[in-house]
């Protein structure tokens, strides 16, 4: 991988972009708006609240993956903060489940009895429970796992009660490719499929269903989502926060501030950016033997696409590492050859995040794969953690009074598209 | 049946039953739960108790006595036996 003398590699190295003399992001986007952005939608709680009545309350949200819900009864719960009906009421909870015909379905965890909440499990715990019924610990009323209330305690007591109309709630709830979402707007104005669909067209084949999660970790950090979310779409923080995990993985004699080598962006806040791995990068001798047994945090840079994993790489980068979607709202899937990462980011308020972050390999086909899964495992939650650090930070400047616009360079081009979609709709 | 299983036992007339064998023999006893609407037939078995599905209230299978709150009423129980011919029979006045 570091032999920089053949042909092969001359060919590679002609084929990034000429960063010495271009921006090549601004070039191909250039009716963007290059300007200083005001620093407002990242500290102002009215802009949060209309963030919450014009985003999350109307716009799919990813919630977890199928591989959760193996069996009929299967289920976990999530609260959502952002989607609470005003600005002070408590944060509902969703019980997602697969109901006893196999369908995923999606309720508020809502007894339609008095209002108790139904299921207590611990939405941070991403533990999976099975039951045969929902029932309710307050009075006993018993809910089928397709919603339709099944039983009430001492029924003949009530008035005219209709147990068809006392159902849980439903919300709207789709898969994209062991993708679940909801979306707690009684008339969604688009579908699933439309709002992500830059992802799901460039990512129809990618191998998903058999991707297995195979670590999962949580923070929740001061800091508004939007900030959060920057801090883990773009490569220019990479040289310097990330010293400690991957100081030469992915910054090298050809890309000393890890540009991205090409970046995509798409209506409504979607946007996907691609980093590659440096040449100069020679992996740890523990790192090269976990390689050869299996898949560990990125695959060699080869300029490879990998057939096996359609869909990473969109303009066939050379050196390829990585793919960063960003799916908006709060969502990003990181491609690359062998898994992919996830991010979640969960406002809380405006200056309050939930970040779930994920990383998730091919189903192991032999005992090496675990190894190295373990190792890529090991190795990206520390780098997680790195990219968490500064986050508290930001913010605390954010809010001082002391900045009043962020300036963005060419391979900001996420958070800058970030930023611009939600003003946009917040505005619009 | 699998030793602590229930299963289902719909008979020509009157209400279902729930069949379960244990590790010393064969039982039965209504299906529906005295408390709620549940079918004891999907509930679970615990030593030689059954646990509603609903809300895990629990009896004592050999004596159909209600031992976990909600449930206080106790259920009827009947008599069935394993003939040579491998086929179990329930005593069924109705």
């Amino acid at each position: 991988m570091s032999n920089h003398s053949t042909e092969a590699f001359e060919a590679l190295k002609q084929r990034l972009p000429d960063w010495a003399n271009r921006r090549p992001i601004a070039e191909r986007y250039p009716d963007m708006d290059y300007g200083p952005l005001p620093v407002t939608p990242y500290i102002c709680e009215e802009f949060f609240e209309q963030e919450r009545a014009k985003i999350f309350k109307k716009m799919w949200l990813y919630v977890g993956r199928v591989e959760r819900l193996p069996k009929a009864g299967d289920y976990f719960t999530q609260v959502i903060e952002a989607v609470r009906v005003n600005k002070n009421s408590t944060s509902p909870s969703f019980i997602i489940c697969r109901d006893n015909n196999g369908e995923i379905r999606a309720f508020y965890n809502t007894c339609q009895h008095r209002g108790t909440t139904v299921c207590w499990n611990n939405h941070e715990t991403w533990d999976t429970a099975n039951r045969k019924y929902f029932t309710c610990r307050f009075h006993g009323w018993v809910y089928n796992t397709d919603g339709s209330l099944r039983s009430v305690p001492d029924e003949k007591l009530f008035f005219n009660l209709d147990k068809t109309t006392r159902g849980l709630k439903p919300v709207h709830c789709a898969v994209w490719k062991d993708f679940i979402f909801i979306n707690v707007d009684p008339s969604p104005r688009q579908t699933l499929l439309e709002q992500i669909k830059p992802h799901a067209e460039q990512l129809k084949d990618f191998p998903f269903e058999r991707i297995r999660r195979r670590g999962i970790w949580t923070a929740t950090v001061n800091v508004n989502w939007k900030a959060a979310i920057d801090a883990f779409q773009e490569g220019y923080h990479v040289g310097t926060v990330h010293a400690a995990t991957l100081p030469e993985a992915f910054c090298g004699s050809l890309n000393p501030y890890c540009r991205p080598t090409s970046a995509r962006i798409f209506p409504q806040g979607n946007r996907s950016v691609t980093f590659m791995v440096s040449p100069d990068f020679t992996p740890p001798a523990v790192e090269n033997w976990v390689r050869r047994r299996g898949a560990s945090w990125y695959a060699a840079a080869s300029g490879d696409s990998g057939s096996e994993f359609p869909g990473v790489n969109p303009d066939n980068d050379p050196f390829y590492a990585f793919d960063v979607h960003g799916v908006f709202p709060n969502l990003l899937v990181d491609p690359f050859i062998g898994g992919f990462y996830g991010h979640e980011f969960w406002p809380i308020s405006v200056n309050k995040t939930r970040w779930i972050g994920s990383i998730n390999f091919l189903a192991p086909q032999k005992p090496s794969d675990l190894i190295a899964n373990e190792h890529g495992k090991t190795l990206l939650r520390d780098a997680f953690r790195e990219d968490t650090v500064t986050l508290e930070a930001t913010q605390v400047g954010l809010e001082s009074g002391a900045i009043e616009t962020a300036v963005l360079c060419d391979m900001e081009i996420a958070p800058r598209h970030l930023y611009n979609s939600v003003v946009a709709l917040v505005n619009g | 049946m699998a030793v602590n299983s229930v299963r289902q036992f719909v008979p020509p007339t009157g209400p279902t039953v729930a069949v379960y064998r244990l590790a010393d023999g064969y039982f039965a006893t209504d299906d529906r739960c005295t408390h709620g609407e549940a079918e004891l037939s999907e509930g679970d078995i615990e030593g030689d108790e059954i646990v509603c599905p609903f809300h895990l209230g629990k009896f004592a299978i050999r004596t159909g006595e209600p031992t976990a709150a909600p449930c206080f009423a106790a259920l009827r129980c009947h008599r069935v036996t394993l003939a040579e011919d491998g086929n179990l029979y329930l005593d069924w006045p109705e």
